[in-house]
């Protein structure tokens, strides 16, 4: 028996795949494997993607001297970068190729029109880009040209987006020697691209230049590839005009030349360190730590809420370093703070713009400095922690704090803000210097910025973004955008408050209005339905039912050009009613994802302000072609019911796509006049007297029903024709017309409400409103019980209403109107949402006391009119309802869009009419009445009701004597000496008092607002 | 294949005798048939490995992970074996099946460092562990397949790569959850136990019984190595109900004595590189 040969049978043979080979599938196309490792919820996950590589990617310049121009061809396009590309200072024309950092800090300069041309994106940086922040990427992708339908507006720009990790000449691979991290692969695969490009480019004179702000990347472009690769600054330094842009380059993170000074003084303060990610999603997942959006006290910059599921109340977040650098709205992540340090929330008013003031941006210290005692605090003991914060709840005396953690989304945008002049220094015009931008938003804080304008700012509303909050710095930094114009002005204080609200106010582009009608203002609805012609335009026609015959007429405020809705009555055989309400057919036009529709649906909203109107859909649709004006055939979308003649309960509905001739346009005063005027016998004049007549009934119905009747101080600001300044502020009134409309147009939403539900049970778009949580109330009742020994009921809508009826002071009539003010901003929103999203139960809508409502007669003005049109049309067989509509993922997208539009064209509306009734009291101040609808411990806040403002009457203002004050927080009662008279006073929530209005420009933010002082 | 009496006696004889001891395919006692082994060729998989016997038996293996709770799971290895012609509640498949997972999960849950510091290999953080699925599949099986099994699996854990913590390992107080680096791999430091098979007849014993010699043999005995020296578990198995002699202690110690010899030319044969 030999054993000398045993080990060489036993042998094994060891072969070694490599995933990362290519392998060429055809003339063109080759594939390789990408491999990564995907951590979800603590799960790592190996993924394998094909990944496909091609070699005919042109290089898109007009320049090209190789066989690119072979490939336009195929995609039926053409060449974008400029063949005369900007020169250097040097002269030498280049394409510029961009690192993603560059585009996600200065998406601003790139958007600006004076430098940045022919630029290169890599497909690199642009996927980067949409990981870090979506809103820079949607915004990059709008300035990108060669997406195929490239406008006009931006063909100066130029840019393309090279797609390098698809093409086969610039992919890279990962290495797997010296575990390269994503980053550096990407850095590598944006340098092979630029070695590309200046290679390509090389004989036709074109330098290509990197510019990228990452130091290493930069060194090792220049080191190994031979690249001309610099920094954002210095790129600027080698454009002709420099001088124009300088001032508009970010601050970012670690800028190269800070100073040492800079860095001594900054290690006073420093923000506590966030957490790490793994942190975040194991304390999420087992409950110790909290994700929400933070809500920043409109009264106290330095106080914060969150409103958590597991909590009934909001928790507090107090002071600046628990709010750790969070901004208004941010997503953040909280931790719950020990009980020792739970406390009340404050009774006091600070906001940035009165706090700190003299600080000076280049020492940027804290004076405060709370000894934080770092204590390990297992989960254990935290869950235990949240057990306790949710009961404490239940109690008045102390809330529970948490402090901030983590951000996981900023709401950063674009801000407008003005400088603080003692932040500057005169004595040096023209140097750089850092200098503080105070936001228009006081819950913000101040911003950090650079320039070297600044003497020219001053006074200026400017438009400056965030880039960075390190923890060593006690503010954001940010940089300057553009400015708007003089403090003041009209012009500049509109778009200011536009920006402010995130209100999309540039003209409609030129893709939107390609979607129009070609006939422009001379289109015309068909004169005859079965007209051939016609109907080979357009099939459906023949299903629209001609309803040219029918008595219909328009009744909107005056001078309202854009007319959503129409309606005729006219009395049956059987003595019932027939009443229509015609609402516009915008859905005609504004086919599902055109350009026209993807607008409409991210404006949302139409946003009315006192001088000027932003539309959400073009001109053409909105005041001609849809608008049911008077004495032309227009298209309309017609519900029409039977009404019951006594109890005008519905008999019948039913619903159609027809085409209607509004006989007369009325005003609501005119309407009104032509109803009593007993001379008027025509049916037109019968049928509208019949409509008051029903709506009445309608009314009554509805308030026996629950519906409420809140009050918010509405108030109208009269122009002047000829100057447009304002010159008078009027609180709208009522009349029984406008009640009319209203009445039929929430009777045809709940009708459509209902049959949009029925047909599409999971997607229908409807609108809710909630019943407010008694929490949000408790604060007001206390008040009525302490003070007037009132009190409001919540058990349903209809004991609300009743209960609100009962709270009348015989002294006073207006005191009724200010606790309906008072209880309408205890209300919950109304929203939009898709009815898959809730139970049936949970569609009610509190205020209107109905069990299902949407919004359907204004298509005009709201997206969701638009959506609910189209939903009708699928819902009545008229065509097929577009699958966006029908997924509900998708509408809850819209929904959140809509509801926020709604909000922001609200709040935009509502500033627009503060700063003119501010301009309105400039020059003369009076003594109002007012009302104290809240009692500070360092403050009184009084509302006017004749100019519908509110302001806050600062202790300071009240009384010489600061220490001789007395907060009685469970009276609600502020004591202090008068200044005038020098007695004491007591002054208690809902005390009507004579007010001094006049209005006065905050020397510091610049803000013109009211200023009210105690008689 | 199935061998008639007098094949079946003829074959026993050339086996069971001391001096002219002959096997039908000319091995010596302690050779084994060549194998190839292919390893890594699943992409999506942590580890893979493929195993071609001579006789043409196949097994292809892939391992996958999860990472578990080791407080809440206490297995952290899991065996699905399929083997081509069997179904999987048969005898055949159920002892082998248990055999592996037997001598997986007690290896497995090996501790590297002895004392307070216990940890095992596949241990994450404090709280929370990597489970290895081994997916087995037997394409093609000519002959007893266990001790091609465990070289296939020992390849595959030799290549299995695991996802690179980047996180914090000490999560027993404050809580996290792993997270792990997108794209680097650790090689999972492991070297799996290799299960032998000698079988006698009479006082030879040999190792790597071809299904002839199976069919001959009195009995198998099934030994593992691990950690260079033999380890439980040692088992007979019998693959044929003809001869059902037990073995004696002599047995055992050649048996014993074979796989000491082999073993390290197998491992060092089977290292990877």
């Amino acid at each position: 028996m030999s054993d000398n040969n045993t080990t060489s049978t036993a042998t094994a043979l060891v072969d070694r795949h490599s995933n990362n080979r290519r392998k060429r599938l055809s003339a063109g196309l080759t594939v390789t494997s990408k491999v990564f490792i995907r951590s979800r919820n603590g799960e790592p996950m190996k993924i394998v993607r094909e990944h496909y590589l091609r070699n005919d990617l042109p290089c898109n310049s007009q320049k090209c001297d190789k066989n690119c121009k072979d490939l336009y061809a195929i995609n039926n396009s053409s060449p974008i970068l400029s063949s005369e590309p900007d020169k250097l200072l040097n002269g030498a024309p280049h394409y510029v190729i961009l690192d993603a950092n560059i585009i996600l800090h200065a998406i601003d300069l790139l958007e600006n029109p004076i430098c940045f041309h022919d630029v290169i994106i890599p497909q690199t940086a642009l996927e980067e880009v949409r990981n870090r922040s979506y809103p820079v990427y949607t915004r990059l992708r709008s300035l990108v040209g060669n997406d195929g339908s490239s406008t006009t507006e931006d063909e100066s720009k130029r840019l393309i987006v090279y797609h390098n990790e698809f093409s086969e000449i610039t992919y890279v691979e990962r290495l797997d020697t010296d575990r390269e991290s994503i980053n550096d692969r990407n850095d590598r695969a944006i340098r092979k691209l630029c070695s590309y490009y200046a290679k390509h480019l090389e004989t036709t004179g074109i330098k290509i230049v990197f510019v990228t702000n990452d130091k290493d990347n930069k060194l090792k472009a220049i080191k190994n590839d031979g690249i001309q690769a610099v920094t954002l600054a210095e790129y600027i330094e080698l454009l002709p005009n420099a001088d124009e842009i300088r001032d508009l380059v970010p601050q970012l993170e670690s800028p190269a030349a800070s100073t040492s000074k800079d860095d001594i003084i900054q290690e006073e303060f420093t923000y506590p360190e966030y957490y790490s990610t793994s942190r975040i999603l194991g304390g999420l997942q087992n409950g110790t730590l909290y994700r929400g959006n933070i809500q920043i006290s409109e009264f106290n910059f330095l106080e914060g809420s969150i409103s958590l599921p597991n909590f009934k109340k909001p928790v507090l977040i107090v002071g600046a370093k628990n709010l750790n650098r969070s901004f208004n709205s941010d997503q953040v992540v909280v931790e719950l703070l020990p009980k020792s340090q739970w406390k009340a929330p404050s009774s006091m008013a600070l906001d940035s713009e009165h706090f700190d003031v003299g600080d000076n941006p280049d020492l940027d210290d804290v004076g405060g400095n709370e000894n934080d005692e770092e204590m390990i605090i297992t989960d254990k003991e935290r869950r235990l922690l949240v057990q306790d914060a949710i009961q404490q709840q239940n109690s008045n005396k102390l809330f529970p704090t948490a402090r901030v953690v983590s951000i996981t989304r900023r709401s950063w945008r674009q801000y407008v803000g003005q400088l603080v002049p003692s932040s500057i220094d005169k004595q040096n015009p023209n140097g750089v210097q850092n200098c503080f931008v105070l936001l228009m938003d006081t819950s913000l804080p101040k911003i950090r910025i650079k320039t070297r304008r600044a003497l020219q700012l001053l006074n200026k509303r400017i438009v400056v973004g965030v880039d960075s909050w390190p923890s060593n710095y006690k503010y954001p930094l940010g940089h300057f955008i553009r400015e708007l114009g003089e403090v003041e002005s009209a012009q500049a204080e509109t778009e200011a408050l536009l920006l402010e609200h995130d209100v999309e106010y540039r003209p409609f582009s030129k893709k939107v209005l390609d979607c129009l009608p070609p006939e422009g203002h001379d289109w015309k609805a068909p004169v005859n339905l079965q007209d051939p012609e016609a109907l080979r335009k357009d099939p459906l026609l023949s299903k629209r039912v001609d309803l040219r015959d029918k008595l219909i007429c328009s009744i909107d405020p005056p001078g309202c050009v854009d007319i959503d809705d129409a309606l005729h009555a006219k009395q049956l055989n059987n003595g019932n009613w027939e009443v229509g309400v015609h609402i516009a057919d915008v859905t005609h036009f504004v086919k599902p994802n055109t350009a026209l529709d993807m607008e409409g649906a991210s404006r949302g909203t139409s946003v009315y302000l006192v001088d000027k109107r932003i539309d959400m859909l073009p001109m053409l649709l909105g005041t001609d072609l849809c608008s049911l004006k008077p004495y032309v055939d227009r298209f309309a979308f017609s519900v029409i019911w039977e009404l019951d003649q006594e109890t005008a309960d519905i008999v019948d509905v039913k619903f159609m796509k027809s085409v209607i001739k509004s006989r007369e346009a009325f005003s609501y005063e005119n309407a009104q006049l032509r109803i009593d005027d007993p001379q008027q016998q025509d049916d037109l004049t019968l049928g509208m007297r019949a409509l008051l007549k029903l709506s009445k009934k309608l009314k009554k119905k509805r308030l026996d029903a629950g519906a409420l009747n809140l009050a918010s101080p509405e108030v109208k600001v009269h122009m002047d024709s000829e100057t447009s300044d304002p010159n008078e502020v009027e609180i709208k009134k009522m009349l029984d017309t406008n009640s009319l409309v209203e009445e039929f147009m929430l009777l045809a939403n709940i009708s459509v409400a209902r049959k949009i539900y029925e047909a599409f049970p999971q997607t229908a778009m409807l609108r809710r409103h909630a019943a407010p949580p008694s929490t949000n109330f408790e604060l007001l009742n206390e008040m009525l019980q302490i003070r007037k020994k009132m009190s409001i009921s919540l058990e349903s809508s209809k004991a609300l209403a009743d209960s609100l009826d009962r709270c009348v002071d015989q002294n006073d009539p207006y005191f009724n109107t200010l606790v309906r003010i008072m209880s309408t901003r205890c209300m919950m929103a109304a929203q939009y949402f898709p009815s898959g999203q809730y139970s049936y139960d949970d569609f009610r809508h509190y205020g209107l006391a109905v069990d299902i409502y949407t919004h359907f007669t204004s298509p005009i003005r709201r997206y969701c009119d638009v959506v609910a049109h189209r939903q009708l049309a699928g819902a009545i067989g008229y065509e097929p309802l577009d699958l966006t509509h029908r997924d509900k993922r998708k509408m809850e997208i819209i929904c959140k869009n809509i509801n926020k539009k709604h909000r922001n064209a609200q709040f935009a509306g509502r500033a627009s009419i503060e700063y003119y009734v501010g301009q309105i009291m400039r020059d003369n101040h009076s003594i109002e009445t007012g009302y104290v609808i809240k009692v500070l411990n360092n403050g009184i806040v009084v509302i006017v009701p004749k100019f519908g403002v509110e302001g806050l009457i600062r202790l300071e203002n009240l009384t010489d004597d600061l220490s001789t004050s007395e907060f009685v927080e469970d009276q609600y009662k502020l004591s202090f000496k008068n200044k005038n008279s020098g007695e004491m006073r007591d002054v208690y929530v809902f005390d009507k008092l004579e007010v001094e209005v006049k209005s006065i420009l905050d020397p510091i933010t610049n803000k013109r607002k009211a200023q009210l002082l105690l008689r | 294949m199935v061998l008639s009496v007098t094949e079946k006696s003829y074959l026993r004889d050339s086996l069971k005798n001391k001096d002219h001891f002959l096997r039908p395919d000319g091995r010596n006692y302690d050779q084994f048939r060549p194998v190839e082994i292919y390893t890594d060729f699943l992409p999506s998989s942590n580890g893979s490995s493929r195993i071609l016997a001579s006789d043409g038996t196949e097994i292809v293996i892939s391992i996958k992970t999860e990472v578990v709770d080791h407080s809440l799971t206490k297995d952290l290895v899991s065996i699905d074996l399929d083997i081509t012609g069997y179904r999987d509640d048969s005898a055949y498949v159920t002892s082998i099946r248990s055999i592996l997972s037997k001598t997986m999960k007690s290896k497995l849950n090996f501790t590297k460092e002895k004392g307070p510091k216990e940890k095992s290999v596949l241990q994450l953080t404090k709280k929370y562990s990597f489970k290895l699925y081994i997916d087995i599949l037997v394409l093609s099986n000519y002959s007893y397949p266990l001790s091609l099994i465990s070289f296939a699996i020992y390849s595959a854990l030799e290549t299995t790569k695991l996802p690179m913590l980047i996180s914090s390992e000490d999560d027993l107080e404050i809580e996290e959850l792993p997270i792990f680096h997108d794209y680097d791999m650790i090689t999972l430091d492991f070297q799996s136990p290799l299960i032998f098979l000698v079988a006698f007849i009479e006082d030879n014993v040999f190792i790597d019984p071809s299904d002839a010699e199976t069919q001959v043999a009195n009995k198998c005995l099934i030994l593992t190595w691990f950690e260079n020296k033999i380890s439980s578990p040692i088992r007979t198995v019998s693959l044929n109900d003809d001869y059902t002699d037990g073995f004696t202690l002599l047995h055992l110690k050649e048996s014993i004595e074979v796989v000491r010899k082999c073993a390290p030319e197998v491992l060092r044969a089977l290292k990877y590189q």
